[in-house]
Order: C-alpha cells, then sequence, then structure tokens
C-alpha cells in the first residue's frame, strides 16, 4: 500500500515537470547528489523549481551501492532583490514535495526504499543579464521511507537539511 | 558541515565586498575525478632476509569527488597565481586535505569569457597531518564564461597525478607489515570534469 502511494507521489511530480514552461534548465550540484533542475516562470515574484537527481547518500568510498532517485518540485517565493552592478540578487524561500528512491538510515545493503516528503526551502538566487544564473539554497524535508523493518521517519532529510545546494542555469 | 557553510558564506561577502576589477579573486570548485592507471613501485625484506624489489603497472579504476576554495591574486592581465584548499578522494578509499599554490594563465583575462591553462601543485594532509608525503600535482584546462559583475563560471577538465604510499600487497607475498618495507611510492592518475565559480 504505502509503495503504491510513494510510486503515485513520484509519477505525479514527474508529469508536473513534464508539462511545465521551462525557463531555465541547469545542473544540480550538491553533497546531497548530482543531478538536473529546471525552472517554471510563472506568475510575478514567484517560480516553481524541478529538480530530479541522484541521492548520493551512503556510495561514497563504496562501490556496492545504488544510488538512489529523488525527484523535488518546489513553489518559491521571492522575498527580496538587490542590485550588484549588473546583476540582481534575490533571496527566496518556499515549500514543496518529494519523492523517490532511496538509501536512508543507515540501511545501505537493503534495496531502494521509496520515500515521500514535504520540503523547504530557503536560498539566494542570481538574475543575470547573460545566459547563465545560479542559485545557492538549503533545502530541510520532512518524510517517511517505506524501510524494510516497517515506515520509518526519513532522516537525511533532517540531518542534510544544511547541505548547501548550487544550481548553475542555462536560460533557454 | 557548518565550516563549510561558513567557507561558502565568507567567499560570498568577499565577492561582493570585491569590485569585478580587483586584483584580488576568490573561487570554489568542485567536480568528479576517476583514477585510471597506477604505478606502484615498493620493495621489502622478505622472511629470509633477502630484499624483494617489484614494480607493478595496472589500470586501476576508482571515481572520486573533490571540493576546494581558492584565493588568488593577478599578475597583470593574464597570470594568476592562487592558494588553494579542499578535499579530494585520491583512490579506493583514501581522501586527502590538498594545501597548496597554482598558476592560471588567461588567453585573454580573467574577467572575459575565453580558455585558460592552470597548473597545481599540492601537499596532501591526512589524518597524520603532513607525516604520509603526499603530493599531487594537476594540470588544468578550463572556459571561463563571465555571468556579470558577480563573477564567473568556470569549465574545467583536469589531469591529476599523485604520489602516496598505500599498503604493500605483493602478488606473491601478500599484504607486507609495515616494519618489513624499505620503500614504497605509488603514483596515481586521475582525469576529471568540474565546475568552478570565481568571484
Amino acid at each position: 500500500m504505502n509503495k503504491k502511494l510513494f510510486i503515485s507521489l513520484f509519477a505525479l511530480l514527474f508529469s508536473l515537470s513534464v508539462s511545465a514552461r521551462v525557463e531555465m534548465a541547469g545542473l544540480y550540484n550538491s553533497p546531497k547528489g548530482v543531478g538536473l533542475c529546471i525552472v517554471e516562470g510563472s506568475e510575478k515574484n514567484t517560480f516553481t523549481s524541478f529538480s530530479a537527481l541522484l541521492d548520493t547518500y551512503g556510495i561514497y568510498g563504496r562501490k556496492d551501492i545504488t544510488p538512489g532517485i529523488r525527484f523535488n518540485i518546489s513553489r518559491q517565493y521571492y522575498i527580496s532583490g538587490y542590485r550588484y552592478g549588473d546583476a540582481r540578487l534575490y533571496l527566496f524561500a518556499g515549500s514543496g514535495a518529494s519523492a523517490g528512491f532511496v538509501h536512508d538510515n543507515g540501511l545501505l545493503d537493503v534495496p531502494l526504499m521509496p520515500m515521500g516528503a514535504v520540503s523547504g526551502s530557503f536560498g539566494i538566487t542570481t538574475d543575470n543579464p547573460r545566459k547563465i544564473n545560479i542559485t545557492l539554497c538549503i533545502t530541510a524535508e520532512v518524510g517517511i521511507c517505506a524501510g524494510p523493518n516497517g515506515t520509518v521517519w526519513y532522516m537525511n532529510g533532517i540531518q542534510r537539511a544544511l547541505h548547501p545546494e548550487i544550481c548553475i542555469f542555462w536560460k533557454l | 558541515m557548518k565550516k563549510c557553510i561558513t567557507i561558502l558564506l565568507s567567499l560570498l561577502a568577499c565577492s561582493l565586498s570585491c569590485h569585478a576589477s580587483s586584483p584580488l579573486k576568490y573561487g570554489i570548485e568542485w567536480g568528479a575525478s576517476e583514477q585510471f592507471y597506477m604505478i606502484h613501485n615498493y620493495s621489502f625484506e622478505t622472511p629470509n632476509g633477502s630484499i624483494y624489489h617489484n614494480r607493478t603497472y595496472s589500470a586501476q579504476f576508482a571515481t572520486n569527488t573533490y571540493v576546494s576554495a581558492s584565493a588568488g591574486i593577478m599578475c597583470g592581465r593574464h597570470l594568476m597565481l592562487e592558494a588553494h584548499i579542499g578535499y579530494s578522494g585520491l583512490s579506493e578509499r583514501r581522501a586527502v586535505v590538498p594545501l597548496g599554490i597554482g598558476q592560471k594563465w588567461f588567453f585573454r583575462s580573467a574577467d572575459a569569457d575565453g580558455l585558460y591553462l592552470g597548473l597545481s601543485q599540492n601537499v596532501g594532509i591526512t589524518r597524520s597531518g603532513f607525516a604520509e608525503n603526499v603530493y599531487i600535482g594537476r594540470a588544468t584546462l578550463g572556459y571561463r564564461y563571465r555571468m556579470s559583475d558577480l563573477g564567473c563560471v568556470d569549465f574545467l577538465f583536469n589531469l591529476r597525478a599523485c604520489i602516496d604510499h598505500p599498503a604493500v600487497e605483493d602478488p606473491v607475498f601478500g599484504i607486507i607489515p609495515t616494519e618489513m618495507i624499505k620503500y614504497n611510492s605509488a603514483g596515481y592518475f586521475a582525469a576529471s570534469i568540474g565546475l568552478a565559480l570565481s568571484f
């Protein structure tokens, strides 16, 4: 039951991203994982970000661990903006949802576990006159995952909340 | 992790306090590397008292990541000298803190789009400090894309050579105890791709 629920959530988030009107696409870089990130321009003072990443929990130093896959959709709200030379900097915060198949709670030798979580982000983004924009943010996720011993809290969402995430976007 | 965030915020603050045309430059860099070749040269005393010497050449693969922060100064329009510190995986289950200096030659200038070449020389700090004599040299081919007055993004390709002293595991004698080893040195070669932000 739990697995079907998580898979449905994952499919929903994925379909939302496919239908997005992409404004920027780029690379997601973090100690948490690497992946792709796209931004959909929406109404004034908000934007929607989608990220699909390989979750690197547990893979450093081991060859026999399969990286997880995680998907996130977030609606972000601009808080304030600053001008610096020919660029602009914006603080933003927002919330969203995550779903995927991951390792967690130190359980590395079991199959990937389905997870679902709500997320909260805070960061800073640039608006450059040229083609590349950069976003630096942190994201906390509160959720659950279906482990071999039942449903447990998704601990990495909190424990790795302060790991910085840098996205380098190419404006389309 | 708190230290990492402090470093990132400090670099951001430094970048905002420093105009684009300033000779002082700051940067962060990260990427993934793939070790592809290893030369291991060692000698040890066998149980019967003779000295056994061996040298092995092998294609040995290990995927690693690295991250580093740097501060540099422009010497003229094309040359930049910098100091950097980071954290880097070298081979399988082996990571060090590289501390070193580097030189970059920009074919156009440090504030414009264009190719550059870089060299860096590092000493690797391990849990036992500098005692393990780990040395890392790196050659870089980079492309700098200027975003705005905020700074630039660099797309990097690196070749790295490293001298380390791993445990000696001889195909005939097995794992050799440290006290039996007379000489032990290995060279690792790796290629990497990376991204860098410079301010």
